[in-house]
Parts: C-alpha cells; structure tokens; sequence
C-alpha cells in the first residue's frame, strides 16, 4: 500500500547580527558545532508564475555558485503553519520542498511561463549540527543585484547588518521537535542575536559587542583550576 | 527548701528565657513561615514569575532559617524536649519526629558516603584519615573558589553582573536603535518578500555578458520580458505558445500560428546544421504518401537521391523563394544554436509558413542543405526542435513532407497547422485513409502535390490547377480558420513551387 507522501516542511527563525560581530559568531557556531563551516553563495532567484485567472504559484531556483561547478537547486517554499498552531511554535513551520535540477532551469521554467520576479545574492557561511533534527545555521550578506543576473555587481542590501537564519526539516507531524529543537540552539546564541519568525523584527541584543569581545579574544584566563 | 527550689527555677526560667528568646524565636519562626508561604503561593498563581526573583526570596528565607537553627542550636543542647501532649494520635509519630536518628534512607546514604570517602584511608590511623580528608577539602574549596572567580568575570564581561541583581546593560542610544530597526526591517523584507529588489524597467534589458552559471541557462531573449508586469501587455494567454523561451513576446506576430505550431517545439530536438538531406532521409523512407500511386511510393525512397540531384534546380527555385520569404520576414541565417533558434522563434513564426513555403515550393529544401542551409535547418528546428514531429508524425522526422508541401503563399500560417496533425500522412502511412481521415484534404491535396511534385524533380511546371484534385475535405480546414486555403491556385501565388501538382493517383 502506497503510503502518503508526508509534506516536508522547514522550520525556521531568522535574525539579524551587525557585520562586526559576524566573526564571533563563527567562532561560538565554531565551538558549538565543531564542525567546518561551509561557505555559501548562492544566486537565488524567485519566479513567479503570474497567471491572471488564479493560483499562482512561486518557485526559487537556487544556485550554489561556492563550487567549482555551480549546483542548481529548486525550491519551493509554500505557505506556513497558521493559526492557533503556529502561535503556540516559536519557530516558522512552513512547507518546503528542494530538488536538484539541470543548468537550463531557468530556461525550463521559462517556458513553463514563470516569470523572474526578483533575485538576490547570498554570501556567507552555514553550519550543520545534529541535535535531534539536522540544524543549519546560516550566516549571510544578502546583495542586490542592480542590473539582471549581473552577480558581480551585486551590493549589500544592508552593509552593517547580515541574516541569520536557523532551520531544520521536518514532517508535519514532527515539526515540534524540530521547533524545540532550533529554540534550544536558539539560546546559545542568546548572547549575540536574538531570533525570532521571519517577518518578527527583533533589534540588536545589547550584550552583542560584550559577547563578541569575549568571543574574540584569546583566552585570557589563568586556567579554571590552577 | 522547698521554697528556694520554685524560686531558684524560676529565677533560672526567667534567665533561659531570656537567654532563650523563645519569644522571639516563635515570631521569627512565624515570620519565616509567611514568607515561605507567599512565596509559593506567588509561584503558584503566577505564571510569569521570574526564577531568579522566585530562587532570591528562597535564598532570603533560607537564610533567615538557618540562622534561627543555629540560634537555637546553641541552647537547645541543655535541653531535653519532652512531649506535652502525648496522646493516642501521636503516640506513634511523636518519637519519630523526636528522634534524632536518620531516617533510614539517610542512615543508608550516609554509610555508603562515609565508605566511599574513606574508600583509601580507612585502614590508616585516625589522624592521618583526618588530614587526608582535609587536604581533599581543601582541594575542592580552591577549585570552587577558582570556578567562583571565572563566572564573576564573566558575568562582568557579559554585563550580566552580580548573581542577584541583572547589572547594567548597555543601553543602544536611540538615533542607532532606529537607525539598525530601519535596517533590519529593510533586510528581513527583501529576503522574505523581495522587496526592494525589484529592477527598474530600465535595468531589465537581458544583460549582455552573462555570469557563467548562466550562460547555458539563460537565452538571450528570455530576460526581456521575463517580469510579471509584462504579463499583461503583450503576451496572448497561449498556453501552447507558451513552450518555446516564453520569456520573449512577439509582439505582433500572428499568434494563430503559434498557437498550433508548438506542441514540440519546447523539446529540444537536435537540430544541428545537419542540413536538410539528414532529416530528409530519415523522413523519406518512412513518409508514406497516401494517395500516391505507387510508382510515386517507390519512388520516395529515392527521394533524397532526387534531391540531391536536383540540387541545381532547386537552388533556382529557391532563389525565389528566398526573396519571397524573406520579403515576408527576417529569417535569421544561423540556427546552429537552439538558443538564438528559440528566442527567435516568435519571429520564426511568422516566417515559418513563409519559409516553409519556400522550402517546400522548392520541393527540395532538405537538399538545398547548402544553398539554403540555414532555411532548411529552420524549418528543421520549427518543425523538429518543437517535438511536434515527433507527435504528428508519429516519431517520424518526416521532414521531407512538410518540406514537400506545397503551400499556397497566400496561406501561410496554415502551412504550420497543416504540417503537424497530420500524423497519419507521415507516419508509415498506409493509405489514403489516414490522411483522409486526419485533416481537409485541402491539406492532403496539397501535401500530395507537392509530394509529387517532389518526386518528379523534373517536372518543373506547376500544375496550376488544383481542381484536379480532389477538394472533398477543402472545407473542412477548420484547423487553420482558413477555409479553403487549399483551393488557391499555388501557381499564381507561388511561382516558385517547382512541383507539380498531381491529381492524386487512385
């Protein structure tokens, strides 16, 4: 028996750091994660399939310019978890799908009528970490880009301010854990940067410059237990 | 002395109880007990409260009760407590509350302690299990010190402060707080929403050096109008037309033929400069001709034998057509590339029944792969590229077919209609009925004229009258909205058909 296809969904929080504490950032996500980071740039570009009579529908083609060989990525990003659900969740629980595709998407969504409604570029770095659910923390300067698809022109939208975004997959059964999941990691990074559902503006955290010099320096300590 | 006694007790009640306080110890004790119990009943009605505000009072408390303990520890060692009121109640709880003995729980825990820290030592003598026990003392006490000193530093590197009290945080002044709100507004809307990203018009032209992610994936003509305000200007709601690189909007062009063009043309077929004899000769064997006499059927397989051969007639004829087509539209010379071949294909459109008509007057425009390169891998690339040969003619590059088409000048767009349905005129076509049954036979008319007249190169009139040919199905060209394309004499529109029109052989 065919089981139903089980919607994937992201669960996400986004937040916004000043450029000059990006590189604390790295170091704590660095301790925390123990991983490598992974360096982004990606040229998104969002289509629009502008159909007059109705539905219309949105798709972003994503292109992972950081390898030597660029990897086309398409996502759809639906509608989010609303109502009373999504208030009681700390995070964005919204339906995600992504699927690797061929160099001539864009050409093919073309055809199929989408439209380019807008793009950007995204430059930075990622970390995975698994806890519970597989967490990614993105640390990235989104650029415009002024003239079409002319990447090497592109400028920061807001040169002091870079997006965080932390996300994790899930079912829609399981995005609980999910959630809970990006709130408890959320709170490491309490110190510098708040995090909150996209579209929830959140300031700067006062404690960020304090965080960041500790971060920072070389450890200065004497040792715990000397 | 009996007397001395009462009153030696009392002057030593009035001194321990002085000494004592108990008065004041009952207040206290009181007092205590109202504060533990506000702060529960706090910590129950409210849900907001804070640990640290909840976990101070505590503290407070606690300390407030060890004092008191100890306040009475320090006099209550000359005193035996003694029940007052022992009564059948709490006969049997009294001298477990009185006790002073562990409970058994304790007692446990406490001698499996007691073991495990003189786990090494137990056999030493006494003083020395005393000073090993206090040097590991001592030990633990530096490192908690140690651990003390490094969460206040800390605290004070975090601006959090002392444990009880928050500390000063410093406040961002108001002119940078609005100023990184503005920010933080205008980066979460353009990542969320794309605001503020939106080119101007005059920056939407297609760029002219791509990045190279690109390059494959964009044609030139696809960023032109590729923003959803275009949508409603130009573009006709076409969903077939919509296959080839939509993005660009042909703006005038006739939008009938595209509408049943292009069922294939998205496909990207591999129309390479092969030229015309390639395909020809893929067509060719499997492109039956319904109506064709047979000796008209035997003679398709030599088609691209003919063709060749009459390369120097055609090119002739081509000339003309050329100029014919080429008076109707532009035809872009080079289609190696799909790329150029679709973005253009709008324009291609208009020109293809043009084109068509040009190659297919010639009869021969497969074979004229050198003299009209370009046209024949045009309508190659209309025909093929759009997968639609492959529908109509069932897989078939039945190219020679359409090539043989003799349209009529005059109806161009129905060149294109007419080429594709025909499915069963291509596609090993048994007999007429296939043909008969597909389309008008306008179409079927034509197609076999212009077939015969391909097969017989060297006929080189024109059979001007259509009337020779069955004209049942003429009306029923409904496909193309042009009713009776088939009835014009080709001959008076299109001088350059070198093929013969032949009554279809029965």
């Amino acid at each position: 028996m065919m089981k139903p296809k089980v919607e994937s969904k992201e669960c996400i929080v986004q937040g916004i750091i000043e450029t000059q504490h990006v590189e604390a950032l790295e170091v704590l996500l660095q301790g925390l994660c123990g991983v490598q980071k992974e360096k982004l740039k990606v040229h998104e570009l969002l289509l629009k399939s502008g159909s007059n009579l109705g539905t219309s529908s949105e798709v972003r083609l994503l292109c992972s310019l950081e390898q030597p060989e660029p990897v086309w990525t398409v996502a759809h990003i639906g509608g989010a978890l609303k109502g009373a659900a999504s208030d009681q969740v700390s995070a964005l629980v919204r339906n995600r799908e992504d699927s690797r595709v061929s160099s001539n998407a864009l050409r093919f969504f073309y055809a199929l009528g989408y439209k380019l409604d807008h793009e950007l570029l995204r430059v930075g770095f990622a970390f995975h970490i698994q806890r519970t659910v597989r967490i990614t923390v993105s640390v990235t300067s989104v650029h415009k880009i002024p003239k079409l698809h002319a990447i090497d022109e592109a400028v920061p939208v807001t040169p002091g301010l870079q997006l965080v975004e932390v996300s994790a997959p899930s079912t829609s059964d399981t995005y609980h854990e999910a959630v809970a999941a990006i709130s408890s990691f959320s709170e490491f990074l309490a110190p510098l940067l708040h995090l909150s559902k996209p579209g929830v503006t959140t300031g700067v955290v006062s404690t960020a410059s304090g965080a960041a010099g500790s971060l920072m320096s070389r450890g200065s300590s004497k040792g715990a237990l000397s | 002395m009996g007397g001395a006694a009462p009153q030696l007790n009392a002057g030593l009640q009035q001194q321990l109880q002085q000494q004592l306080n108990l008065e004041d110890v009952r207040n206290r004790a009181m007092d205590l007990f109202k504060a533990i119990t506000r702060i529960r009943e706090q910590l129950e009605g409210n849900a907001n409260v804070k640990w640290q505000d909840v976990l101070s009072q505590f503290s407070v408390v606690n300390v407030s009760l060890v004092k008191i303990v100890d306040d009475i520890k320090k006099v209550s060692k000359a005193f035996v407590i003694y029940p007052k009121n022992v009564n059948q109640e709490n006969s049997t709880k009294l001298p477990v509350m009185l006790s002073s003995k562990l409970l058994p729980e304790m007692e446990l825990e406490e001698t499996s302690r007691r073991q495990q820290i003189l786990q090494g030592i137990s056999s030493l003598p006494v003083q020395i299990q005393v000073e090993k026990l206090k040097s590991r003392i001592d030990a633990i006490a530096t490192a908690c010190n140690n651990a003390e000193k490094c969460i206040s530093e800390a605290r004070k590197v975090y601006g959090l402060g002392a444990r009880h009290n928050p500390g000063i945080i410093p406040q961002l002044d108001k002119l940078q707080a609005t100023k990184i709100d503005e920010q933080e507004k205008l980066l979460r809307s353009a990542v969320n929403s794309g605001e503020g990203l939106w080119l101007p018009v005059d920056q939407r032209s297609p760029p002219t050096v791509l990045p190279p992610h690109l390059e494959l994936g964009v044609a030139p003509g696809d960023g032109e109008t590729s923003f959803p305000e275009a949508i409603g200007n130009v573009y006709p709601r076409n969903p077939p037309s919509s296959l080839s690189s939509t993005a660009v909007i042909n703006t005038g062009a006739p939008q009938l033929v595209s509408s049943v063009q292009p069922s294939g043309r998205s496909a990207p077929s591999p129309m390479t400069a092969t030229g015309g004899v390639s395909t020809d000769n893929r067509a060719a064997s499997p492109m039956q001709y319904t109506n064709s006499p047979s000796p008209q059927q035997q003679q398709r397989p030599k088609m691209p034998h003919t063709l060749q051969q009459s390369q120097p007639y055609s090119s002739q004829q081509l000339r003309a057509p050329s100029a014919y087509a080429n008076a109707q539209t532009h035809i872009p010379p080079s289609q190696e590339q799909q790329n150029q071949l679709q973005a253009k294909f709008q324009q291609e459109r208009q020109p293809y029944h043009s084109f068509t008509n040009r190659q297919f007057s010639s009869g021969s425009a497969q074979q004229h792969g050198i003299a009209q390169n370009t046209q024949g891998s045009q309508s190659k690339h209309h025909l093929a590229s759009a997968g639609n040969l492959a529908n109509i003619y069932g897989g078939n590059q039945n190219f020679a077919t359409s090539q043989m088409y003799n349209v009529p000048a005059g109806y161009p767009r129905n060149v294109s209609s007419q080429v594709f349905p025909e499915s069963g005129y291509n596609v090993g076509a048994s007999g007429g009925s296939q043909i008969s049954s597909n389309l008008g036979a306008s179409q079927q008319h034509v197609r076999q004229a212009s077939y015969n007249a391909f097969s017989n190169p060297q006929l080189a009139q024109q059979n001007p009258s259509i009337t020779n040919i069955p004209l049942g199905n003429l009306t029923q060209n409904t496909l193309h909205g042009q009713p009776n394309y088939g009835i014009a004499p080709n001959s008076t529109q299109n001088p350059n058909y070198g093929q013969q029109r032949q009554p279809p052989p029965q």
